[in-house]
């Protein structure tokens, strides 16, 4: 069926968490993200939905979110009190989210805590997307990202709690503020139970949302021509399939074998087969 | 869960195993995925029905099987379409399939059967009903079937030496599952669930299609004649559920290295153990071993398809028996100081093609206690990322350097050998590879092209301070991010990637994709018409619903034709 002719179907559409990774990925690849960025700010922008920030419907609020994504200016600081900060110059809090995880994993393995001030970063709540990845590595932390507050357990699990926008790219302050501590824990129990909610549940969202993100993110698959179709099999001139049916092929082979065998055989049936 | 990074086993080495040739040429064996649910609903006594069977004479209407497995409902709704040649392809850019059909969780009510009567033709623009496993869709082997209904119609049986040509009467064409249009996640399903092995529901949703290409078959004789006669189970048995497959197989194998890498790791562990087994001659395992030797001789003896880049079934037939000479010799020989399975391996690895050797190697396997359920259970990986940015740069380096030294063998500079690219059609999502040429500047190329990124990650990392951390080279290289993941993920695994340029426009991708229908999914008699492409049988040979709660022989592999007199 031609997705232009797609209707959303009724009531809200549940995207799992595969189907969630699909499209924001396609989403990230038509943006022009440069591709050994996508995977990591894929994975942290699902785990930001999945604890609660409206990712999906800032991407369809905002379809030129990610231009000038990506461009690589930011510092890292080492402040004298110990505080960590990273300059984003107007980044994306999503692309710079890998960055920040790495920053308090590193960190953290080598002083056992940290603290990072995160300034000048667009959409710093999707930073809480990195609590769990953190949480997962046996550090405790907590996010406060725009108008996002996330606590990760040691074991991964997480929690959020948003409240009205504040703040942004020009704000003079950090947009966002993170504690971390490294702890001995190996309590794995939270993450399975936080991993299994979301497993479960997924994402519940409009259908008409589902529907255009779904739409908008097929522009990264490569359209068809002529050409195209033939690099997997044979097509005609008008691009209609030639299907050999090798099995009718073998079935029709076997039927001529068995005439030949036996050619006054009354159980001989190729004809009808024919 | 069982994480298998450090087993002290002796397996082959990923240099032996991870070529495409070899790879292509391993066998269906226990660790199959059709074989490890065909353990369970033989050993369980799962019990399958037909709950309707609305089909008119043209095959179109609806059918409905109820599956209880061990306690646990499933219902597998059809929706069955007169045929029709037009949009009729194996391609999973088709149009028509004469079924498609849903697998779902618990009874199915009247709202849940509305909505995936309405979801599931849409496919990819389609939100499955709550409790969805699996959407399925297959299509008739055409002249096969034709001549089924005649002869059945007819009171006669079909003529077994030309159903043997193909061995199926319905091919499936796509399965799609774990989280794909709203379906329920894999990894939601949970230990306890009778489905939890890794690709478990896809196989059950396949053992139905085979199931229904019977029922339809016998529908549509009885509905032409009142002489006609139903289907006889031993050549149901024979029977499977022909499978095409396409170049998915390999993105399977980019996305998944960890799981790839579990299967093989347990496969080959399983080959230590059954090759370090105590055997005499005369023996139960050397009248076994002896036996499954015969029986695949004959069954390969049979088999007709036809290969491109692999020995045929007569050929492999033809070193089978040397390898059951040799088998006998073994056990009679003083001398010899291995292990005589072991002596047995060794002495195939000398004598006869890779292929032989991998059908014995998949027999090996049969002689080992049945522990489908305590393997199936680590066949669930953990998936996430184990990207350690606190790393040192150095560290990663040798890491580099130790794993991926493979990388370099290739010559990139002969003829047509990066000339290729990846991706997916906006028809239908259809995985494809084709000369860059023609592709969009600027498409979403999907070719895991380490023998140039590997290179280009080591020339950076050298240059870098090997005291650094990881994060601190991915805060200036921000571009090898997705790579280093990769490579610290999978780190201490040993088969999780094959070896192979993929832009290489010579690369016979068939080798993988029969890998993955073969060994992983249990496809038997897998042929590749084209590089593209590998068709095949699945469950040939399998117990069919009727025999389950029988009680049914789980012996049931390397299937011969069955003698049914006409």
């Amino acid at each position: 069926m031609s997705i232009a002719k797609l209707k959303p179907p009724a009531g809200p559409a549940r995207m799992s968490v595969r189907e969630c990774r699909l499209i924001i990925e396609r989403l990230l690849v038509v943006a022009g993200l440069e591709p050994g960025r996508i995977p990591a700010t894929r994975d942290l922008l699902v785990e930001a939905a999945l604890l609660g920030v409206d990712v999906l419907g800032l991407l369809r609020d905002d379809p030129a979110l990610f231009q000038q994504a990506g461009h690589g200016r930011y510092r890292v600081v080492d402040r004298e009190d110990g505080i960590v900060e990273l300059h984003a110059d107007g980044e994306l809090g999503a692309v710079i989210a890998p960055i920040v995880r790495d920053l308090i994993v590193e960190r953290c393995a080598q002083d056992g805590g940290c603290t990072v001030h995160v300034l000048g970063a667009r959409h710093a709540e999707l930073l809480v997307g990195t609590a769990c990845e953190i949480g997962r590595r046996g550090i405790a932390v907590a996010i406060q990202a725009g108008n996002a507050t996330a606590v990760g357990a040691p074991s991964g699990d997480a929690r959020v709690r948003l409240a009205p926008a504040s703040g942004g790219a020009s704000a003079p302050e950090p947009v966002a503020v993170i504690v971390a501590e490294a702890t001995a824990s190996d309590d794995g129990e939270a993450l399975a139970r936080y991993r299994a909610r979301a497993l479960r549940h997924g994402i519940e969202v409009d259908s008409a949302l589902w529907l255009e993100l779904y739409t908008r993110s097929n522009g990264a698959l490569v359209p068809d021509t002529l050409t195209l179709r033939r690099h997997y099999g044979e097509v005609d001139d008008d691009g209609n399939l030639a299907d050999p049916a090798l099995d009718d092929l073998e079935v029709d082979r076997a039927l001529r074998a068995r005439a030949a065998a036996s050619p006054l055989d009354p159980s001989n049936r190729e004809g009808r087969a024919q | 869960m069982h994480d298998t990074r450090h087993e002290a086993v002796v397996i082959r080495p990923p240099d032996t195993l991870m070529t495409p040739e070899r790879l292509g040429a391993l066998q269906p064996n226990r660790l199959s995925a059709s074989r490890l649910l065909m353990a369970k609903m033989i050993r369980e006594r799962w019990s399958i029905s037909l709950a309707e069977l609305e089909i008119d004479e043209h095959a179109a209407g609806t059918a409905r099987y109820v599956i209880d497995a061990a306690g646990s409902r499933f219902e597998f709704v059809v929706f069955s379409s007169r045929p029709s040649l037009e949009g009729r392809t194996d391609r999973i850019i088709g149009q028509h399939w004469d079924m498609m059909g849903a697998l779902l969780e618990g009874t199915v009510d009247e709202a849940r059967l509305a909505r995936t009567r309405e979801e599931l033709p849409k496919l990819y623009g389609g939100r499955a009903a709550e409790g969805t496993l699996i959407w399925a869709r297959a299509n008739r082997s055409m002249r096969l079937f034709d001549l089924a209904i005649d002869e059945l119609a007819a009171g006669r049986q079909p003529p077994v030496d030309v159903l043997g040509t193909v061995c199926y009467l319905m091919r499936n064409i796509g399965l799609d599952g774990n989280g794909t249009f709203g379906t329920r996640s894999f990894l939601d399903f949970g230990s306890d669930h009778p489905l939890a092995a890794p690709l478990a529901a896809q196989m059950l949703a396949s053992y139905l299609m085979r199931e229904f290409s019977f029922d339809l078959v016998e529908r549509l004789a009885a509905a032409r004649s009142r002489q006609a006669v139903p289907l006889d189970p031993t050549i149901k048995r024979f029977l499977g559920l022909g499978n095409g497959s396409g170049l998915g197989l390999l993105f399977f194998s980019k996305v998944h290295p960890v799981l790839l890498d579990r299967w093989l790791t347990l496969r080959e562990a399983a080959l230590v153990r059954a090759t370090g087994l105590e055997v005499e001659a005369g023996d139960a395992r050397a009248q076994r071993l002896d036996g499954l030797l015969e029986r695949a001789i004959t069954h390969k003896l049979e088999d007709t398809t036809r290969h491109e880049r692999a020995p045929t079934g007569p050929e492999v037939a033809e070193q089978l028996r040397i390898v059951r000479a040799e088998l006998a010799a073994v056990l009679a020989d003083p001398a010899r100081t291995a292990a005589p399975l072991a002596a047995l391996r060794d002495r195939a690895a000398t004598l006869v093609d890779g292929e032989t050797q991998e059908v014995l190697h998949a027999l090996l396997l049969e002689l080992l206690p049945e522990d489908s359920d305590a393997v199936a259970a680590q066949l669930t990986v953990d998936e996430d990322s184990r990207a350690d940015p606190s790393a040192p740069v150095g560290e990663l380096l040798a890491r580099v350097r130790a794993d991926y030294d493979w990388v370099n063998r290739f010559d990139l500079d002969a003829p047509g050998a990066r000339s290729i690219g990846w991706y997916k059609s906006e028809d239908a999502e259809e995985p494809r590879r084709g000369p860059l040429a023609d592709l969009p500047e600027g498409f979403d190329d999907l070719t895991l092209d380490l023998v140039a990124w590997i290179p280009a990650l080591v020339d950076d990392l050298e240059a870098f301070d090997p005291a650094a951390t990881v994060g601190a080279f991915l805060r200036e290289q921000p571009q090898h991010r997705a790579l280093v993941e990769r490579i610290q993920t999978l780190a201490g695994l040993a088969f999780h990637t094959p070896r192979i340029n993929w832009r290489d426009e010579q690369l016979f991708a068939a080798h993988l994709i029969r890998m993955a229908n073969s060994a992983i999914h249990g496809l038997d008699k897998t042929a590749h018409p084209e590089p593209n492409g590998v068709i095949g049988v699945l469950f040939h040979g399998a117990p069919v619903r009727q025999d389950l709660v029988a009680g049914a022989d789980p012996d049931w592999t390397y299937p011969t034709r069955p003698e049914i007199d006409a």
